[in-house]
């Protein structure tokens, strides 16, 4: 025999893990570093509370099993999960998980693509500076030889039309 | 056509910004000519006169006309001249360089071009006559016809012409006579890209027959 243990995904990311509570329809204040949950039980609301970094969910351990709160009205441990069906405490960490991982991936991409975003920004930009840089020295040189310079800019492009009077230098 | 090359917008090759096409094949092959490349009558950018005008109406409002040369543009005579007469239609102004003098164009029977020309350049390029100071013309013996009234107050300015565009890549396209060690290090960078000169390996009965729709009406 031997035991297979899983630990749930550390929410340690507190914008990430409000989102996953908005978005499955927990409501919650927060309090101080607390998350209050709008999941009731004999030591009130439940909450997640930051413990070395990550945000661990604290509970009145009955709570997992039912009890006479959950019939009341309001009562524990809560009614409110989607459709207000009932959801034992690890169905609800589990259910604040998979949005959880589901907002960090979403979050991955958004970061990668940011990533992204920047990278071409700061391409274009080296471009740009290089093509000034390359247009000054061209000027420049063309007017130590007596040219005069005109620039025009057509669709992009950039054009320096150099005209020297050859009889005067 | 056969074209060599071509810049939708250029502003030393005639009055204004205009679309010019370089020709690709030249029965005529002055010594000394700058454009050797330009002479073989092996395809480069093959366009259907239709293709190539469809190119320029993207640019008409932009440019002010067309500049032919090359390449001799004559030979390629039945394309050149129904290309002048659409740009006409169009209210562009054309503008050719050729090797051919004017008197050989009449003898030629290929008068009916100059009725679709506002400006044409004529006149081999000789060496000997060299010029980089002159306004459009490469040799002092070429000359210039305005045969319009449309450039009737035009004034020739002859100074040195050179046009460097700056791409978007960053790359130069250089363009008119430029003295290039002016630019030895842009001209450098652009070294690899340019076209290498090439001196055709075909005879000229050769070129004809590789050119046959093209081909010239008679080799000078």
């Amino acid at each position: 025999m031997s035991a297979v243990v899983k630990t749930a995904t550390p929410f340690i990311n507190k914008e990430l893990l409000l989102q996953a509570l908005k978005n499955i329809g927990c409501n919650f204040t927060l309090q101080g570093n607390d998350i209050l949950t709008d999941r009731k039980d004999y030591y009130g609301f439940q909450k997640f509370s930051l413990n070395n970094g990550r945000y661990v969910f604290l509970h009145d351990s009955s709570a997992e099993i039912g009890s006479f709160y959950m019939t009341q009205p309001n009562g524990y441990p809560w009614g409110n999960i989607k459709n207000q069906e009932y959801k034992s405490v690890s169905e609800f960490l589990k259910t604040v998980e998979n949005e959880y991982q589901s907002l960090y991936q979403k979050k991955l991409k958004e970061l990668e693509l940011k990533r992204l975003e920047e990278e071409k920004r700061r391409l274009e930009q080296e471009r740009i500076a290089f093509i000034e840089k390359q247009k000054s020295t061209i000027i420049a040189r063309a007017k130590e030889k007596g040219y005069s310079v005109k620039e025009e800019n057509v669709k992009g492009k950039i054009k320096l039309v150099l005209v020297r009077n050859t009889y005067s230098k | 056509m056969n074209i060599a090359h071509f810049e939708e917008h250029s502003f030393i090759y005639g009055p204004g910004c205009r679309f010019v096409i370089w020709v690709q094949g030249c029965s005529i092959r002055c010594k000394g000519c700058w454009n050797k490349e330009m002479w073989a009558f092996e395809d480069r950018i093959i366009l259907s006169v239709k293709d190539l005008l469809l190119k320029i109406k993207n640019e008409k409002e932009l440019i002010e006309g067309i500049t032919l040369l090359g390449g001799e543009p004559l030979d390629q005579f039945d394309e050149i001249y129904e290309l002048l007469v659409e740009c006409k239609k169009l209210g562009l102004s054309t503008m050719l360089f050729t090797g051919y003098e004017m008197t050989e164009i009449i003898e030629k029977k290929m008068s009916s071009l100059l009725d679709n020309l506002d400006i044409l350049i004529t006149g081999r390029y000789d060496k000997t006559k060299r010029t980089m100071n002159h306004q459009w013309i490469g040799s002092t013996n070429q000359e210039i016809h305005f045969l319009t009234d449309r450039y009737a107050d035009y004034q020739i300015e002859n100074n040195n012409y050179t046009e460097i565009t700056i791409n978007e890549d960053a790359s130069l396209t250089i363009l008119g006579f430029p003295q290039l060690k002016t630019f030895e290090y842009e001209t450098n960078l652009i070294a690899n890209t340019l076209p290498k000169p090439h001196v055709p390996a075909l005879k000229p009965k050769l070129c004809q027959r590789a050119c046959k729709a093209n081909a010239p009406r008679e080799i000078v």
